[in-house]
């Protein structure tokens, strides 16, 4: 989407225009829906949040003060998974080990050319992985899904998180480490486990 | 010291891998990091795995969505309503602010002047008598009871100026050597000494007395204490001499009694007639009166201006009296509005929710 297309939608919804809002609900759902998922561990959740996220965004889009709406409905998208996460911890649903094998909507079964065996190293890894993110902080969490999921920089994950460049580094840092730490004791489900991680 | 420095370039190696990895640390930290991962196997395999983990996660596939999040068309009215709920919990909460701020200081004047009001009472209090008026009505003898007793005095007050020509301690003020009007400026005394007088002329004595007898010549001049002879308007020591409480023949004229209302003030002058009246019965009803009017002048623009002078102190503790009342009443409505904002504080910011 241009960027001058998105600052007359973003315009035309704070004026009330739900089918503006709407063009931006379809360009950001897919990156806001992942978001919460990677956070929450649960589509249905995360489902939850998304949609509240809009719906807040909608409301609350005439206090947007310019700059990068993607940042802003992030923010609004974060906030509202850890809403889902409070909620969860007062009545606890679905375990996160559960989550990944019920994802009919995961794009790892998009490619035809996966073999089976392929597709469950890749689905238990992908189950591996995300239950090591939710053993991290919601702040890191954030931060690592925000950089090394959805490739933001530095600069857009201080936007959406409204904290410091050195906060965001220090947070990716620590994340990492735990991350790292947490991958070792599944090398025999990484990928070149020898080369990447070693003996020890 | 090559330890020291190592360990140093270690640490801050370690908390700097992370952002070496995405690249972010500046040519001169990479120059810095790159001179001691080449000699630390522990950074050398921590940046590899780093890396990989990296690799890992960004490998993570996006999630297709499992459904629409397109809004309705319903929701339209909403961003008004968020928008006035927001408005109001906005102008509660500058409301909250400002009538917290208005009521410490509404309060705190209150406080402020309510603590020098009754300093200013309590000063007063210890300095002057209470009002003559409830001190006179409940303490001043009937005149029947105070003309009777004339006679019974007169005896003593003769013993007495004798007395005091040996040079003891007069028991009455038979005849005073200052003239009345700077025997009214004594009599403005402090509040113990006017209470004992008024309480003495509750119950007559010699003490409580003023000599009646001569009274045209205790205005008119100056009689000399102790004379056997004095001649004061022709009226001998042979005659009985009349006495009279000095309440009575004063009444409330005293500075100090600044606080006597008009009412005793008003009355005085007939009791003080009347007591004048029923005293010089016994002697001389004619030249006793005659010689008294003069005193009765005297004591009324005493008494008058007295009077001015409490009025205007009353004035002002009125109108401070007045003040710290409206002070309350203002704090009473600041603390009303201030619930009342809270109150509105609490409902519109549940309402609003954050973005």
């Amino acid at each position: 989407m241009e960027n001058m297309d998105e600052q007359a939608l973003v315009a035309a919804a704070a004026e009330g225009d739900v089918d503006a809002f709407n063009d931006l609900v379809i360009e950001y759902q897919q990156l806001a829906f992942n978001v919460a998922y990677r956070i929450l561990g649960d589509p249905e959740r995360a489902s939850d949040a998304t949609q509240d996220a809009f719906l807040r965004g909608f409301r609350a889009l005439y206090q947007f003060r310019g700059g990068s709406f993607k940042a802003w409905i992030l923010r609004i998208v974060t906030n509202c998974s850890y809403d889902q996460l409070r909620a969860r911890q007062r009545k606890p649903s679905t375990p996160i080990d559960d989550l990944v094998e019920d994802d009919e909507h995961s794009t790892l079964l998009e490619d035809d050319r996966e073999s089976p065996e392929d597709w469950v190293g890749r689905s238990e890894l992908a189950a591996v992985i995300q239950r090591g993110i939710a053993k991290l902080p919601p702040e890191q969490r954030t931060v690592i899904i925000l950089s090394d999921i959805e490739g933001m920089s530095y600069e857009e994950i201080a936007d959406v998180t409204v904290v410091s460049l050195g906060t965001v580094k220090s947070r990716l840092s620590r994340a990492r480490a735990k991350m790292r730490d947490y991958l070792a004791d599944f090398r025999e489900l990484l990928p070149n486990a020898d080369r990447l991680f070693g003996d020890s | 010291m090559v330890g020291l420095s190592f360990r140093r370039q270690h640490k801050w190696a370690q908390e700097n891998l992370s952002t070496f990895v995405d690249g972010r640390l500046s040519a001169k930290e990479v120059n810095r990091l790159k001179g001691h991962v080449e000699d630390c196997p522990v950074c050398q395999r921590d940046v590899a795995t780093l890396r990989a983990t990296k690799e890992l996660l960004a490998g993570l596939p996006m999630v297709a969505v499992p459904r629409s999040f397109i809004l309705p068309a319903s929701v339209a009215p909403e961003q008004n309503k968020y928008r006035r709920t927001t408005r109001m919990f906005a102008v509660m909460r500058t409301t909250t602010v400002s009538a917290a701020a208005l009521f410490l200081l509404t309060f705190a004047g209150s406080a402020y002047l309510s603590g020098s009001y009754s300093l200013s009472m309590a000063s007063r209090g210890a300095d002057t008598a209470p009002p003559v008026a409830d001190t006179t009505s409940e303490n001043e003898p009937p005149l029947q009871a105070v003309a009777p007793a004339i006679p019974d005095y007169t005896e003593d007050t003769l013993s007495t100026a004798d007395a005091t020509e040996d040079g003891k301690t007069p028991d009455v003020l038979l005849l005073d050597e200052e003239p009345v009007t700077d025997a009214l400026a004594e009599v403005a005394g402090p509040q113990a000494e006017s209470t004992v007088a008024v309480a003495e002329a509750a119950t007559p004595t010699i003490e409580g007395m003023v000599g009646a007898y001569g009274g045209g010549g205790i205005a008119t001049s100056s009689v000399t204490e102790g004379d056997a002879g004095i001649d004061v308007d022709s009226v001998s020591l042979a005659e009985p001499i009349v006495m009279l409480p000095e309440e009575i023949l004063f009444g409330s004229s005293t500075e100090s009694n600044s606080e006597t209302d008009d009412t005793s003030v008003t009355n005085q002058a007939p009791n003080l007639d009347t007591n004048i009246d029923a005293a010089t019965n016994q002697v001389e009803p004619t030249r006793v009166a005659e010689a008294i009017a003069p005193v009765t002048e005297t004591t009324r623009a005493v008494d008058l201006e007295a009077t001015n002078a409490t009025d205007d102190v009353i004035e002002q503790e009125n109108s401070s009296a007045q003040t710290i009342v409206t002070l309350r009443i203002i704090a009473g409505v600041l603390g009303g509005i201030l619930l009342i904002a809270l109150a509105g504080l609490l409902w519109f910011g549940t309402a609003r929710r954050t973005i």
